[in-house]
């Protein structure tokens, strides 16, 4: 830096300062450049004259913002370093996943279909159930079809199916539900040996898939439950329903498994979560999150059922089997008993759930079954900041308020957010409304960490305290 | 409602119901029925601020000025300073440790952070009386600013008060044991550069703009790094320095003309300019460091 002239020093120096300063809240308004252009003027004159009010306002310079920025939380989304950000945005990721799709549906529209029949020593494969009405085999159970459903909605099913294996790179092998229907026709078996059930019945549909190969008949009790029945309740969180498979109780007269599907009409294409969680598992976690970030449809608990319960048309080995019999339909129950089992559901949600901790996501799945609410948070520039659906960062505490948020914690919809002045706050019903939260009148410092599980809460604050809460929130403790 | 306001306060006179209902609307706004304060006081309030920065304005010009206030942090000052008990729970909520927090950045010290917080405390809440009335000092917000960057101005106004204040009942032991070094006497006054040169320089800065002053003076008088300045004026660093640059290149330039303007030579004029520095250097020196606190020569960081 030139150095300047004593010349020049001296007169700048020598200039007479003014007795009369501007207000604390003019400076202030100055600082936070609110002041109306010629206002600021005549305050820059002052400080350019003024070294007493230049100390003070440079004394009132508030926290470096970048420092701010820096305490941005956890759950942030990754930084947008470089050129491959553009790569990772959401629109582009979608783009993508809906030409996949479009190719994946074109080449199985195009590629022939075999029919639902196949003998027992061929790969079994899905037929569009309104092709043809599969004509009994000699050796196989007879299936019924009443009446065949409109291509279009099977076929659907079909696709849907496939993607879900054929994208994660697993063996075309959806998992079986036995619908109430098939249920009832497999309680009664006809005394010849068909079985009389629901539509679009494929007896020997997953026949030889080898991961998926049924014991022998002799070793098959003789009235052995369906295997992921919850599947169809929860086919789909909402209640449009779709494709459901089962695992058709051993025939009578048959030395292999019976397995059937039964396609029902859904108005709505649906992204399985399933399909999402396999191509995360190959393109990243990023992608996974762009996947999730912009959803708006239900779930398909198809693939979490996937997850929680093992390979499709398996059991788990890691499931013990009460919770097989818990997710079973009672016999002679209905589509509906079966509809009210939540064993299956709260299962695969809490796998779903476990396998997107680091998603920056929260998935409303049980609440009332309305889909899917996948929200990020965090906390920037010392607002708490909700992910919208447009994809931008939005205030989601009112700024009226005055906290500076420091950490943001999710845990579905249930958030906790901290801040300066030992500030909590915690919504119930993600982000919807707010409680304020008081640890204790001797809270002190800015909230640093958030840690909830459960009823159990623990937070940290940049004083050095650190408070419990065994109750939710309700009771706070300091803890030594 | 805004909208129907709007048409009125552009058509012809505005009457008395229409500004009543703009108070009322910025009490809604302000949520001071949460602060204990009434929409009359808050009008008052509102007019008190008027008359302080708009003396003699339009309604419809005075209307505008509210709206730009911080409406719901100037109704919680001045509901605390009436003493309302929601009020100032609410200003503990949010301030308390803040102002601890402003004034350890301030001091950089705890101990005396604590002391000039509780200080400003006191002052907050009116400790004084003036009349049998508390003067709580919270009345002088108007709400142009957050209230949390006024707390700020506040409390460094109050830390370079003191500062001042005891700087002039240090005892010449305490300078000697810091390291003051005391000057000699000035035998022989130094001789008075050419007028001209102080005419040329007063004509060169003159033609500054205000910023450009300020920038001068923080950066050549108050030794402020380039990132104070920056954040003073509203600029990035680097952005400094580069009209730190341009503006000595401009003002020698300009001073060299000047000189020349009043009789000098050019060679003249650079000796003058140079030769100056042997005279004025002391002077300099003295008015920088006069009323310089301390702590405003720490932490400089290299630019």
């Amino acid at each position: 830096m030139s150095e300047l002239s004593n010349a020049l020093r001296l007169r700048l120096a020598s200039r007479e300062e003014p007795q009369v300063h501007p207000d604390a809240d003019t400076l202030t308004a100055y600082l936070e450049r609110l002041l109306p252009a010629p206002e600021c003027n005549q305050v820059l004159e002052h400080l350019a004259l003024c070294s007493q009010c230049r100390d003070v306002l440079t004394l009132s310079l508030p926290e470096q913002p970048e420092l701010a920025e820096d305490r941005t939380l956890v759950m942030a989304p990754p930084a947008r370093r470089g050129w491959r950000w553009i790569l990772a945005r959401p629109a582009l990721g979608l783009a993508a996943s809906v030409a996949g799709l479009a190719i994946v549906t074109t080449l199985i529209l195009e590629l022939p279909r075999p029919t639902m029949q196949k003998s027992a020593g061929q790969p079994a494969s899905l037929a569009p159930a309104g092709s043809t009405a599969p004509a009994p085999s000699p050796e196989q159970p007879k299936t019924v079809t009443s009446e065949p459903a409109p291509f279009a909605l099977a076929d659907k099913s079909v696709r849907d199916t496939e993607l879900h294996a054929g994208v994660a790179g697993l063996a075309v092998n959806p998992p079986p539900v036995l619908t109430a229907e098939v249920a009832r026709a497999q309680s009664t078996p006809k005394a010849d040996g068909s079985s009389v059930g629901g539509p679009y019945v494929n007896t020997q549909m997953f026949s030889n898939d080898a991961s998926n190969a049924a014991p022998p008949a002799n070793e098959l009790p003789s009235a052995p439950a369906p295997r992921i029945a919850a599947a169809d309740q929860n086919g789909l969180l909402s209640n449009e329903t779709q494709l459901s498979y089962a695992d058709a109780p051993h025939q009578t007269q048959s030395s292999k498994p019976v397995r059937m599907f039964t396609p029902r009409p859904s108005s709505t294409s649906h992204f399985p979560l399933s399909m999402v969680t396999t191509l995360g598992s190959t393109v990243g976690r990023d992608a996974k999150q762009l996947f999730l970030r912009p959803s708006s449809a239900p779930i398909n608990t198809f693939g979490l059922g996937g997850k929680a319960m093992g390979a499709a048309g398996q059991f788990n080995p890691t499931e013990p089997s009460s919770e097989v019999a818990a997710a079973s339909p009672p016999a002679g129950k209905d589509v509906t008993d079966l509809d009210q089992s939540r064993a299956f559901t709260a299962r695969a949600l809490a796998g779903a759930n476990a396998n997107q901790r680091e998603a920056v996501v929260s998935v409303d799945g049980l609440a009332g079954r309305t889909g899917t609410t996948v929200t990020a948070w965090k906390v920037g520039g010392s607002k708490l900041l909700k992910l919208s659906d447009s994809g931008a960062w939005v205030e989601a505490y009112p700024v009226a308020e005055g906290i500076d948020f420091s950490v943001v914690s999710s845990h579905g919809l249930d958030i906790w957010a901290g801040g300066g002045n030992a500030a909590l706050v915690h919504s119930r019903d993600g982000g919807a409304t707010w409680e304020r939260i008081t640890l204790g009148s001797s809270a002190t410092g800015t909230i640093t960490s958030i840690e909830a599980g459960g009823l159990k809460l623990a937070v940290k604050s940049s004083s050095g305290q650190s408070w419990a809460s065994p109750d939710g929130g309700r009771t706070w403790v300091l803890q030594d | 409602m805004r909208v129907k306001l709007g048409i009125r306060m552009s058509s012809g006179p505005r009457p008395v119901e229409t500004a009543a209902l703009v108070v009322r609307d910025l009490f809604e706004k302000s949520s001071g029925h949460r602060y204990g304060l009434s929409e009359r006081d808050f009008g008052c309030i509102l007019e008190q601020v008027a008359a302080k920065y708009l003396p003699g304005a339009a309604q419809l010009e005075r209307e505008q000025f509210w709206r730009e206030l911080k409406l719901e942090e100037l109704a919680l000052a001045r509901a605390c300073a009436a003493g309302h008990e929601q009020a100032w729970q609410a200003f503990l909520i949010r301030y308390r440790e803040k102002l601890y927090d402003i004034a350890r950045g301030i001091t950089k010290e705890d101990s005396q952070a604590r002391d000039l917080a509780d200080s400003i405390y006191g002052d907050l809440y009116g400790t004084a009386e003036r009349d049998g009335c508390r003067v709580s000092r919270l009345n002088f917000y108007m709400g142009r600013g957050s209230l949390e960057g006024w707390l700020r101005t506040v409390v460094a106004q109050e830390f370079v008060n003191r500062y001042r204040k005891r700087k002039r009942l240090v005892s010449l032991e305490e300078q000697t044991e810091e390291g003051v070094q005391f000057s000699a006497a000035d035998s022989d006054p130094a001789p008075s550069p050419d007028s001209r040169l102080g005419a040329a320089v007063d004509d060169a800065l003159g033609q500054l703009g205000p910023e450009d002053r300020l920038v001068l003076a923080s950066y050549y008088l108050d030794n402020r790094t380039l990132t104070e300045i920056g954040r003073l004026v509203g600029v990035h660093e680097s952005t400094v320095s580069r009209r730190l640059e341009k503006l000595l290149k401009g003002l020698r330039k300009q001073v060299m003309a000047g000189l020349v303007a009043r009789g000098m030579n050019r060679g003249q004029a650079e000796e003058a300019l140079e030769s100056d520095v042997r005279y004025l250097h002391v002077d300099v020196s003295r008015k920088l460091q006069e009323n310089r606190p301390a702590a405003f020569q720490e932490d400089k960081g290299s630019d």
